[in-house]
């Protein structure tokens, strides 16, 4: 527990990542390792990458590349609005908590 | 590696993302947690698509070892026990019978060193599994209480029969390879026809 190891799920990271901007699964990969210090797998990443295109939080930008990149939609920025919220009152539960002490 | 990995995905799975996610597994290092990871995913992404299914999904395991034709699949069972019988067969001429030419023949070509034990084991594991998946099916179906599975057996007399040898030579040769009873079956009498070479 704590550090940058601290595991987020894949699905919040990878949301994170498009909100930059489109990437494909290499890029997110690269990119979530920098911004978390997080490794995820390509089997994660894709698990997650299903999940989020099946619920419209990302959506494929089309592409001659076989690297396929993805976008996040409004849905997906909406969703990750309402987690960052979450994470911030946790936080300040976690803050206050130990200030207490 | 890759393609072997992309198999383990379901057809539906493989049409949507195996382009892509091929162009992934050539970027990256395939390290043994990376394909940990992935074979995780793709059970996990075959749940799900039988979790989706209304009607009763059969569990299939194994399809890159199923010819389509299931007297080839006995028949190719049956081949990949033949050299673990074959060297249980050596092991008891030499030992039992006193007839060492063929024992010491294979000894001094091939030797008896871990290629050759882990050959016979694998064999023998393979063919089980091959006779395994043609006895059992496994049948995994959604309904209000989650996933609910059920496993019948039909009856094919040639199969069991092979699954009855390759059991045996297994056990058989634990005792060979290990020098062990790791499965104690409770009665002596085959132990001493097939002892340990070095006792």
């Amino acid at each position: 527990v704590g550090g940058p190891e601290a595991s987020l799920d894949a699905s919040l990271l990878i949301l994170m990542s498009l909100a930059s901007g489109p990437k494909h699964g290499y890029g997110m990969m690269g990119d979530i390792l920098e911004f978390s210090g997080q490794r995820v797998g390509p089997g994660t990443l894709y698990t997650a990458i299903e999940r989020l295109e099946r619920d419209g939080l990302i959506a494929p930008v089309p592409s001659a590349d076989r690297r396929r990149p993805y976008r996040i939609t409004p849905n997906g920025l909406t969703a990750m609005r309402g987690r960052a919220q979450d994470l911030r009152r946790l936080a300040g539960v976690a803050t206050r908590r130990l200030a207490a002490r | 590696m890759t393609q072997l990995l992309l198999r383990l995905f379901s057809r539906r799975w493989r049409a949507r993302y195996a382009e892509e996610f091929s162009a992934l597994l050539e970027d990256v290092h395939l390290s043994l947690p990376v394909v940990v990871d992935v074979s995780l995913a793709a059970i996990k992404a075959r749940l799900i698509e039988i979790g989706q299914a209304t009607r009763p999904r059969r569990l299939r395991v194994g399809t890159m070892f199923d010819s389509g034709d299931p007297a080839l699949n006995s028949l190719v069972a049956l081949a990949l026990l033949l050299p673990t019988t074959a060297v249980m067969g050596l092991f008891a001429l030499k030992f039992k019978l006193g007839v060492t030419a063929p024992f010491d023949a294979v000894w001094y070509f091939a030797g008896w060193g871990r290629p050759v034990q882990f050959a016979v084991v694998i064999g023998a594991l393979v063919s089980l599994f091959l006779t395994a998946r043609r006895i059992f099916d496994i049948s995994v179906r959604q309904d209000g209480n989650g996933l609910a599975m059920q496993l019948s057996a039909r009856s094919r007399r040639f199969d069991l029969l092979v699954m009855l040898v390759g059991l045996t030579v297994l056990v058989l040769l634990q005792r060979y390879f290990f020098g062990q009873h790791l499965i104690d079956l409770r009665f002596a009498a085959p132990w001493p026809w097939f002892p340990p070479p070095w006792e």
